[in-house]
């Protein structure tokens, strides 16, 4: 009976050891496949969905420098991104910091079987508490990023491919994010009562956010300086 | 009725007191603009700090369009008084200088005079909008550039994108013309009663500020009543930089304004006609 | 004014025309059973009164009898109570504008525009009053006045006696053929009394204008006027020409009739007319010649009219000065 057990033991610490290594096989699969691209500069449009923000589609730049330099710009204009919003990039997340990868299993999302790939801080101090990755096995792409952070709460990134899936790069991109409630009082911003008839008649939101970027274009690998960051 | 304006025109003009109103204008927004030049950065952080914690802003928020708006909300409350100045004192300062009697033994007709006296304090309440247009719009934009115009509200962020914001100015001035024109009409009818300019400048501030209040005043009691305040629709000017904006309550509140302005005239030119000169 | 004005050569100004001689002329001015309550206070009750053109009618009472009040109904300041006012031969009510166009006033105190220069306050009422002089025009008016100095001086500068010459310039600008002056020698010091008293007459006789003039002093009044007026609490007490009124001879002669009705329409057909009055309990009050009384008793008899007593009162001058004495109460208007 004590063998049995120990046996069962063991086999399951070998499928174990054998997924993890795995699961560490697909991150390097994942690695290099963005380890392709040195730096772009995307042509994109940005669309906030926040409940408590009034804010039109606007078209804005995307630069990234390998490995965790990354830009959103809205030239001659104000954006407003969630605080860690240079984490919306992939690479940043995945090149160079220490983790160790868990597998999760499979999951299926939209009829695509997806590698659930867990990955752990390996320092004590950093931000981020827990990513879950899910990975196609076959092209190395990430469809779905989830980060819990100790400061910004946990955001959700979700990733379309299309015409740059081999560079890895998506078409577009779902940043999902927590939102603290705001209000101001209404004394300092001496409310118009027309204004929050309308505003009443939106729905409340579910207390996430939503940001979407979708790319039109990408100039890759041709040089971006360092200092433009 | 293009000679009595232009006379009541020529008396606004030639007085001292007029042009007290376009100087304060003047200064309180060349000091907002210098503080904002000096320290606005620190400003905005102070008041973007409800957001800043979740949300990274970035690019020039503070531009000529922010402050434009700044100085709108700010001023607008207290232009009333600098209106009734001039409005309050059309009938009562004739009549404490003694030549509403004078005037009305001129072979003019009552309604005549006090409509060319209304048109008169109209022009001069638009001049001062257009002199606030041209320095909070234009000398802000000359010196922070434009940019695009983000506003906290009390329960939403708005973001307006640059080219989209300019005709919401004209929009809003041209509401903030019809607001103050009632401020005129209500000083108007009380200078009418009153044989001094004080009494209808006092009182006309007076109920705007009692009316301002109650608007403002986020108490149930109060809720109930603040449709029909006029005050409450004096700043739907801010309707405007709602992102669509809703017309249907701008519009309402815009009529609602001018009904209160023609019922203010109807009811000062009934009382004056009425009106026994014993001053 | 003096040094600009030459002093009218004066003789009795009552004699310029004879004021019983009025048949067939078209009053200027005609006013019939006005009536002004303020609230509970009847301001002007019943008064009734003929200007004829060429008059300088003077409005005689002390102050609160109610000149301002019809002074300012006439002007159509104040809306009254009751009662017709006509101008012109016009109903004021109707024909406001037209009659207005006619009309220079100073009401009161001159009060101008004080920030505003001599000539702009001037400019300002002709314009008003529907024309358009150009600055030679309203200079030639200024130096009327004797202001042309100070044509572009604020009024704010302006001495009480420059006022008051700026405000009957406002009141001749347009030329009007009725002028109007409300108590115009108050505050004014004796020559500026002097002053206005010649004016009032080159106004009558140089440039032919009707002159209605109110005051509170019956030596003014008896120096300028030819016809005149006496009210108290709102009531006409006397009313004829100055001349006949003031003649040392004549005394106010009371009679009670039996039938005062009656005896009013008689005398109203009579001689006596200009100078009836209806006093209290239905006397009548006839100013006239003590020694025509028996003429006066002996028609009305014959007319089949029962006396029941005549009596001669005192002069107008004494009636009057009894009136201002403070003896009598009046109720007074003041605002």
């Amino acid at each position: 009976m004590k063998t049995r057990v120990l046996i069962l033991l063991m086999v399951c610490c070998a499928v174990l050891d054998v997924s993890a290594q795995d699961a560490n096989a697909l991150l390097i699969k994942v690695k290099e496949k963005l380890q392709k691209v040195k730096d772009y500069k995307g042509d994109a449009r940005l669309i906030t969905n926040v409940s408590f923000m009034n804010i039109p589609d606007s078209k804005v730049k995307v630069y990234f420098r390998f490995p965790d330099q990354f830009k959103i710009v809205k030239e001659n204009g104000v954006s407003i991104l969630p605080k860690g919003g240079t984490s919306v990039s992939l690479n940043s997340l995945i090149s160079g910091k220490d983790f160790v990868a868990v597998p999760g299993g499979y999951v299926t999302v939209e009829k695509r079987k997806l590698a659930v790939l867990k990955l752990l801080p390996v320092t004590e101090s950093s931000d981020m508490v827990l990513t879950t990755l899910l990975v196609e096995e076959s092209s190395g792409l990430v469809y779905r990023s989830t980060t819990t952070t100790r400061e910004n709460g946990t955001y959700e990134t979700n990733l379309e491919y299309g015409r740059y899936a081999a560079w890895g790069l998506p078409d577009k991109v779902l940043f999902v994010f927590n939102t603290n409630t705001y209000k101001l009082p209404k004394g300092v911003t001496m409310e118009y009562e027309g204004s929050k008839k309308a505003a009443a008649q939106k729905p409340a939101g579910d207390g996430k956010g939503r940001i979407s970027i979708i790319y039109s274009r990408y100039e890759i690998n041709k040089g971006i300086p360092a200092s433009f960051f | 009725m293009w000679p009595l304006l232009s006379i009541e025109l020529y008396k606004i003009f030639s007085r001292p007191r007029t042009y007290i109103s376009f100087a304060a204008i003047g200064a309180i927004v060349v000091l907002i603009l210098l503080a904002f030049y000096v320290d606005g950065n620190n400003y905005m952080d102070f008041g973007l700090q409800s957001i800043s914690q979740t949300f990274d802003i970035r690019g020039k928020v503070l531009n000529g369009y922010l402050v434009c708006y700044i100085i709108l909300q700010t001023l607008l409350i207290h232009v009333p008084l600098l209106i009734a100045l001039v409005a309050g004192d059309q009938v009562a300062g004739e009549a404490n200088m003694g030549t509403l009697r004078l005037l009305i033994t001129k072979p003019v007709s009552r309604t005549r005079l006090l409509l060319a006296k209304f048109a008169a304090s109209v022009v001069y309440t638009l001049g001062l909008l257009v002199w606030m247009a041209f320095l909070s719009l234009l000398v802000s934009v000359i010196i922070f550039g434009t940019g695009d115009l983000m506003i906290l509200k009390s329960e939403e962020v708005v973001l307006l994108d640059k080219a989209d914001v300019l005709w919401r100015y004209f929009a809003a001035f041209g509401f903030a013309a019809i607001a103050m024109t009632t401020v005129a009409a209500l000083a108007f009818l009380l200078s009418i009663y009153a044989e001094n300019s004080i009494g209808p400048i006092v009182s006309t501030m007076s109920v705007i500020i009692v009316f301002t209040i109650l608007s403002t005043l986020d108490i149930p009691i109060f809720n109930a009543i603040k449709p029909y305040l006029f005050t409450t629709h004096m700043i739907g000017w801010k309707g405007f930089f709602d992102s669509p904006v809703s017309w249907e309550p701008v519009v309402e509140s815009a009529l609602i304004l001018v009904l209160h302005i023609v019922a203010l005239l109807g009811v000062s030119i009934f009382v004056f006609n009425r009106k026994d000169i014993l001053s | 004014m003096s040094e600009r004005i030459a002093p009218a050569e004066l003789s009795d100004p009552a004699a310029v025309i004879n004021p019983t001689n009025f048949t067939g002329m078209t009053p200027l001015i005609e006013v019939k059973n006005l009536v002004k309550r303020f609230d509970d206070l009847v301001a002007v009750d019943d008064l009734s009164f003929t200007v004829y053109p060429a008059d300088v009618y003077g409005f005689l009472g002390q102050n609160g009898a109610g000149k301002s009040t019809s002074i300012r109904m006439l002007l159509s300041l104040i809306k009254p109570t009751s009662g017709e006012i006509s101008l012109f031969g016009m109903d004021l009510q109707k024909h406001r504008f037209e009659i207005l166009r006619r009309v220079g006033a100073v009401i009161e105190r001159p009060d101008l525009y004080k920030y505003l220069s001599a000539i702009d306050n001037l400019s300002i009422f002709a314009r008003m009053s529907g024309i358009r002089p150009g600055r030679k025009q309203l200079m030639e008016q200024l130096e009327m006045v004797g202001l042309a100095e100070r044509a572009d001086g604020k009024v704010r500068t302006y001495s009480q006696g420059m006022k008051q010459r700026l405000g009957i310039a406002v009141a001749l600008v347009h030329d009007p053929d009725l002028v109007i002056l409300d108590e115009p020698t108050n505050g004014l010091d004796p020559q500026g009394i002097a002053d206005m008293r010649n004016l009032i007459l080159r106004l009558s006789r140089e440039m032919g204008k009707t002159v209605l003039v109110s005051s509170h002093l019956l030596s003014e009044i008896e120096q300028v006027a030819t016809r005149m007026i006496i009210i108290d609490k709102g009531r006409k007490m006397v009313e004829g020409g100055v001349a006949e009124l003031f003649k040392p001879s004549n005394s106010r002669i009371h009679i009670k009739v039996e039938q005062p009705g009656r005896a009013w329409q008689l005398l109203q057909q009579s001689e006596w007319k200009p100078f009836m009055e209806q006093g209290p309990d239905g006397e009548l009050i006839v100013i006239m010649s003590p020694d025509k009384v028996p003429a006066l008793a002996s028609e009305l008899v014959q007319q089949g009219v029962g006396l029941l007593s005549i009596r001669s009162a005192n002069s107008l001058e004494e009636y009057f000065l009894s009136l201002t004495s403070g003896k009598q109460h009046v109720a007074s208007f003041k605002h």
